[in-house]
Parts: C-alpha cells; structure tokens; sequence
C-alpha cells in the first residue's frame, strides 16, 4: 500500500513540473537562502557585539587608571611610595645576606659534616645573629613609619578622590583642609630623615661586627665583602631619593604616556594593595608567552614528524589507526588534562628531579609541580591534534607529480621527503604551527590548574631553569578575578584589558597564518 | 500499536509527577566563602534536613562555594537567601548595598582559625608573628633566614577572590601586600595538596583542613590554632538581607546553625564555635531578628 503511494509522484513527476511545482521549489529555496543569509548576520552582528562590548568595558580602563594616578599623586601616596624604596633596596641587601647564611650553613653541614645541634652552636652566636636578624630588624622602625604615613595618605584618597564621598560632601582639593593634609605629609619628612639616617648608621655597625667574623672559606668571605661593597652603596643611594623627595610636585600633571606605560610595562599586577592597585601586563604577557613557547617546542616537533610519517611513510593500517588516535586527543575536556597534568605528570617531574642521579643539573631537584613546563607540556598535548591535521592537510595538498618526478630522478624517499616535499609544504605548516600557537595562548583550565599562577616575571637569568619556575598566563588571570571584581571598577577594566590584548594577539596569530599561506602558498602551483 | 502510545503517555505522566514533586519543596540557597561552604554548611544542612525530615517533607539546599565576595555580591543582588563570608565588608560593598536598599546584618557563625602550615620534614615548630610577615611579603625568600634550613621558600596563598586572601593579609601582614612570589591556589584543598608535595614549602589553610596527614601546624609566638588566644583567628558570618529576609525556612536554618546543637557540628569539624570568640563584638542572633 505504502509503496504504491510512493511510486506514485515519482512517475507522475516529469509530466507534472508544471508551473506551479517550479515556483513552490523556488519559494523552498528562497526560505532555505533566507534562513541561512539570517544565520550568517546573526553570527556576525553578535560577534561585532561582543567586540563592541570588550572595547567599550576594556577602554575605559585608561581614563580611571589616569584618575587613579592623579589620586595617587595628589594624595601624597606618590610621595610615601618614593620614601618606600630605599626600603625595598634594604630588604633586598638583606637577601643577599640569608643567602651567605644559607651557604655557610650548607658548607658546614656537607663539608665539615656537623649536626644540626653543631651547626647551631657555631651560627647562632649572638654575635653572628646580630648581623642577620639584626640587619633586618633595624629596618622595622622605618617599616612601621611608612606603614602609618601610607595609611595616611589613603585616608586623604579616599576623603578628597573617591567619587561617591566627594559628591557627598562637597570636599574639594583646593580647600584649606586638603592643603594641611598634604602638609602634614610633608612636615614628616624630618622624622622620616631620621629614622633613615638611623638606619643607615645601624646598618653600618652591624656590617661592621661581621667583619670580625671568621668566615668558614674564602668564597663566602668574598661574599660578604661584596655584600659590604654592595651595602656602602645603599648608603649613597639614599641621597637621590632624598633629591627626588626635595622636588616632589603634588600637583604636577600625569603625563598620558604614563597611563599606557604603566599597564603596557608594567611589572606589578596586584589588585589589593596597601597602596595603589597596579596593573602591568608585562608578567601575564611573558607567563602566556614562555608557557606558549614551550608548548610548541615540545609539540611542533611530534606532531610536524607525525603528518609527515602518516602521509609519506605509514601504510593504509597503520594510517587507520594513528590519524583517529591523535585527533581524539582534542576530544579530551580540558580540565581532565589539567587534573592529570597536576596529578601525573607535574608530581613525576617532581619525582624525578629528586633522584640523586640527575642532582648535576643544575636546575634540579625543583620545588613546584605547578610550573610553566607542566602547563607548557600538557598544552603541547592539546595543540598536537590541530598542528598535526592542518599539517597532514597541507603535505597532502603537495602534488603527486612532484614526489613522482623526485623519485623518477632517482632520489630516494627520504631525499624526496625532505628536500621535496616538506619545502613545498612548508607555508602549510607555518600556518598550522601558528594556529597550534592560537590554541595555546587561549587555553584557560590547564594553566590555571598547572601553571603554579604567580604574577612574575620568570628570572630567565637562570637559564634553562627558568622553565620550572611557576607563572601565571592572561587567560588565568580572568578566569581567575573576574569572579571577585566589582562592575566597572578599575580591576573589572584592567581584566578587560588583558581580554583585548588577547583578542589582538590571536588576530594577528590567525591573520598572520593566513598571510604565510596566501603569499608563500601559491609558489607551487 | 496503540497500547504502546498508551503506556509512553502513561510513564511520561509518572515522570512529569516525579519531577514535578521536589519543586513544591523548599529550598534555601546560600553562596560565599569556600571555607564554609566546602565542609561546615553542607553538614550543618544535612542534619538540619534530618531534623525536620518529621515535619517537612522536602527541604533542599543549593550551596554554591566560590568565595567571600561572591557572597556578598549575591546577597546585594538578591540572588540568594543567606550569604557566607569569611571577612567584614569592604566600604565599596557596603555603599552600594546601600545604593540597593539591602541591609546586610552579619550574624557570627563560628570563628576559624588560620593555621600556617609547613611540610612535615620542616624543622622549625613555630614562628613569631614578625616572621610570618617577612616570609609572606617576600622580605625573606630562604628558610636560611628563619631557620637552620636552607633553600627558597615556595609560599602558597588563596586567591584574591577568597575572604581568606584579605583576612590573613589583615591578621598577620600588618595589611600589607603579599610578596610577588606567591602561588595563589583556588581553594585550601589545593593548598594542602600543594604544601603536602613540596619540601619547602609555606602556607596557610582554615584549621579544619590544616588536620591532615601531610602537613605540620606551625605555632605562632608559641600559640597553636586550638588555643584561644590565636593570633590568626577571624569570625565566619552568615550575611542575610533584613529587609527581605521572609523565607521562615532560612531563618529556621540560620537559628538552628546558632543553637547548641549546630554549635556542637561547628566544633567536630575543627572550626570554633562563635561564643568562643575574643571580642564578641559581633552580632547577635536577635539583632536580626
């Protein structure tokens, strides 16, 4: 019954094309052109949306950061922060002074072979512990000074700069009122000279009483005189912080430049600080960056050799089961891949940096698990399915007449490999590896879980070992904060602003493989 | 044919029955601070559940976690019912609840205590407040400058979106900023895991998750966690809107948290119970009411 009423149009169809039939099948048409013309301006107008969103909420960051600097200035917590850095000077001598303490107790333990009983009764004498506890107590008086005079000067931010009090009460900064406040700051600076020249002249005694010290080897007692010569210098430097609070100007203008500066380079990303929140880029810039680098270091290798391997070398079997096995890859959530990475593979490095046999390198034994390699080797993971495909693609787009006319010259297949095919392929791969790199830079889970997510720059000083130290990326730091930032404050702007750095980052990724391939791709046909 | 439609229609009418049932039931949704919501709460409603089990049937409870200012940014919006916060307000919080009309009352839960935990190998048993200071500003980076030990310190954080970030900041670093050096992990588990895993390490966890194999509880100027004149302790608040606060069930909720019963869940998971506290200036439980 059924199949006779299917027949049935079937055989009438030739006859019956009449008009009618041909302007129902256009009218078909013409909604199914409709509804995808709509989809495609939907796609773009909410596209254009969200960018139009990103720049308006990311934009804004520059004028409130310009308000927060004129703040900051006017507020004297400019001024505070300048009488902060001999300070910071200070505590970084004493560094270098824990890490003497730390070699003299490393030689005492592995080279004469103490107990820590011993140890201490040789490194704890009074004498010794007055220079490197003293050294730094000295500092605290000039601490607890700045810590009062900072807070200070945030009460006379909040009093006369913040918007919603300053409408409330009608405070302006020309009254006589602001004009004591700042004042009063300024009246400080004889107590502030004070406490420093204390300082300086108890530094200079405890640096003193060290001298007598017999150091255990020559090399820490080398270190110690250049702590001395590197002490004397701190000495000197106090006199141009001093010029530079003599000519302090409260109401000198914020240059502009100093708005873009201070968030394109700078080096502090702290959203609740004791003084003013700061927002540099440059420390996510280079987490994302190394994290990134790393990342394509270990993958583009595998997966360029794989394509070439699945195209040119491996047979129909083997074809049949590497390409599904390595796309499968990109099936795997992405959080999965972080719990493994912190779990698995960040915990064997760890492990592995602990046996005594590799203890000659000299980045080993590492501390953290989280750190820029495990986030770096996990993302090589996930980028290795999008390298691979798109550079199997293109040495599959290389004509077989080429590899036939190579090997009809009598190359064999490895000459016909490397010298034909991959160069003919090459602008492919490019755009493959930079759209792998596309991939990397916005990956968010994995780095958030197994990048260690702290805000410095790694201290690429160190060499190699500077891939274990832990960074935090772009993409973390707003998956990170943007749960806790108050709408349209300066934090919500500053993450928008990494957003657009992002957004220009992966434009210029994406638009640069396109270029590889229009301008070097077309060569070869 | 037709007895199969029959009976589709049949079990889809039982399962809209089933679906439909929990949604007369009543539901308290509390948001905010991990270092509630992880442990305490979800207990504290548990036995609060089995305690009306007799006269409601259906009491359920949605707790999401992820931070103190997200509790308190819910509790401004409106979008849940009791709040959880591990710190005092901030002035621009509490401006614009004002701007919104809600009045945020904090009634005391119970009170945490920070421990600041090392990994067990670590010689040192304590430390002085000023020594927590330097290590978590970054003033000292070795374990040479605190102890017989030598190597960088690996110091591990909570987040700036936890109350706990800002409560430890205030308690112990004077209010000044961490070092640059910090790890800042998403949560105290991950901490304790962190810290478990790492031969220098130094951290800070909520007491309840400080007990654990795996981890050595540092005193401070001699003073252990347990004992009440800790210097890091802070009260936990639950965070209500008085001026719409009509949900009899979580009020019921709230005052079961504050009876002696709720106290007694408060105290077995290690946290301590909100009359303990040094200065009861917080406040009370008719203060809401």
């Amino acid at each position: 019954m059924r199949e006779q009423e299917k027949k049935q149009p079937e055989a009438a169809s030739p006859f019956e094309l009449n008009a009618k039939a041909k302007h129902s099948k256009k009218a078909k048409d013409r909604s199914i052109k409709f509804f995808f013309r709509n989809c495609a301006v939907l796609t773009i107008a909410i596209l254009t949306l969200i960018t139009v969103f990103l720049f308006k909420e990311g934009l804004g960051f520059f004028t409130q950061e310009y308000d927060a600097l004129v703040s900051y200035r006017q507020s004297g917590m400019e001024y505070v922060d300048i009488q902060q850095q001999p300070i910071d000077t200070y505590v970084r001598l004493h560094q270098n002074l824990i890490r003497i303490r730390a070699d003299w107790i490393n030689h005492l333990r592995e080279v004469e072979q103490l107990s820590v009983n011993q140890v201490q009764a040789r490194i704890e004498t009074s004498k010794v512990n007055d220079l490197f506890f003293g050294y730094l107590e000295a500092s605290y008086p000039v601490r607890d000074y700045l810590a009062s005079q900072l807070d200070f000067a945030k009460s006379v931010e909040q009093k006369y700069f913040t918007k919603n009090l300053k409408t409330e009460a009608q405070w302006s900064k020309d009254s006589t009122d602001y004009q004591k406040a700042i004042q009063q700051i300024q009246d400080q600076r004889t107590e502030y000279s004070r406490l420093i020249d204390m300082l300086a002249l108890e530094a200079k005694q405890r640096v003193r009483s060290g001298i007598l010290i017999d150091w255990p080897n020559e090399k820490i007692s080398q270190q110690y005189t250049e702590f001395v010569e590197a002490q004397s210098r701190f000495t000197d430097s106090l006199n141009s912080t001093n010029l530079q609070l003599d000519t302090y100007n409260f109401s000198q203008p914020v240059a502009f430049k100093n708005v873009f500066m201070s968030f394109l380079t700078g080096r502090v990303w702290s959203s609740s600080s004791a003084s003013k929140d700061q927002y540099g880029l440059l420390p996510l810039l280079t987490g994302s960056l190394s994290i990134s680098i790393i990342a394509l270091l270990i993958a583009v290798p595998f997966s360029v050799s794989a394509a070439i391997y699945l195209n040119q070398i491996a047979g129909p079997t083997e074809r049949n089961i590497i390409k599904p096995y390595i796309e499968f890859i990109s099936a795997i959530p992405s959080v999965v891949i972080g719990f493994f990475g912190v779990a698995v593979f960040g915990q064997g490095v760890l492990n592995l940096s602990n046996l005594p046999l590799l203890s000659w390198l000299p980045f080993f034994p590492i501390q953290e698990r989280l750190n820029a390699l495990t986030a770096g080797a996990l993302l090589a993971l996930m980028a290795t399915p999008t390298i691979f495909t798109l550079a199997e693609d293109a040495i599959n787009n290389v004509p077989g007449k080429l590899r036939e006319a190579s090997l009809a010259m009598g190359a064999t297949r490895l000459q016909t490999i490397f010298k034909v095919i991959v160069p003919s392929a090459l602008s492919g791969i490019i755009s493959a590896i930079m759209l792998g790199f596309g991939r990397i830079i916005g990956e968010t889970m994995v780095v958030l879980l197994c990048a260690g997510n702290r805000i410095k720059i790694p201290d690429f000083m160190e060499g190699i070992g500077a891939v274990f130290e832990p960074v935090h990326t772009m993409t973390g730091v707003i998956a990170q904060e943007m749960g806790e930032v108050v709408q349209g404050s300066l934090h919500y702007r500053a993450l928008f602003m990494v957003g657009i750095v992002l957004f220009f980052l992966s434009l210029i990724v994406n638009y640069s493989a396109q270029w590889v391939l229009r301008k070097y791709g077309s060569e070869r046909n | 044919m037709m007895s199969i439609l029959r009976q589709i229609i049949k079990g889809t009418v039982l399962c809209t029955a089933l679906v439909a049932l929990p949604l007369t039931a009543e539901t308290v949704i509390i948001k905010g601070s991990d270092t509630l919501g992880a442990k305490l709460i979800p207990l504290l409603a548990e036995s609060f559940r089995a305690e009306k089990a007799s006269t409601l049937s259906n009491i359920s409870f949605e707790i999401a976690a992820e931070g103190s200012s997200t509790g308190i940014a819910s509790i401004i919006e409106g979008t849940t019912d009791i709040g959880m916060s591990s710190r005092e307000l901030a002035p621009l919080e509490l401006s614009q609840a004002r701007a919104k009309k809600v009045a945020i009352a904090q009634i005391q839960i119970a009170r945490d205590s920070l421990a600041v935990v090392v990994h067990p190998t670590n010689s040192i048993d304590g430390l002085s407040m000023q020594d927590i200071e330097n290590l978590f500003c970054g003033d000292i980076q070795n374990w040479a400058g605190v102890s017989l030990q030598t190597g960088n310190t690996s110091v591990y954080v909570r987040n700036s979106a936890s109350g706990t970030y800002r409560a430890f900041s205030d308690l112990a670093l004077s209010g000044r900023d961490y070092g640059q050096e910090v790890l800042s992990m998403a949560g105290n588990e991950q901490i304790a895991e962190e810290i478990a895993n790492n031969t220098h390490s130094i951290g800070y966890v909520g007491f309840a998750y400080a007990d654990r194999l795996g981890l050595k509880i540092l005193s401070i100027d001699g003073i252990m966690p347990q004992e009440p004149d800790y210097a890091l302790s802070r009260p936990l608040y639950f965070l209500i809107n008085q001026n719409n606060f009509k949900k009899p069930i979580a009020r019921e909720f709230v005052d079961f948290v504050l009876s002696p019963k709720g106290q007694a869940i408060v105290e077995s998971v290690y946290f301590l119970p909100a009359t303990a506290a040094r200065n009861t200036n917080s406040f009370n439980s008719e203060s809401w009411k």
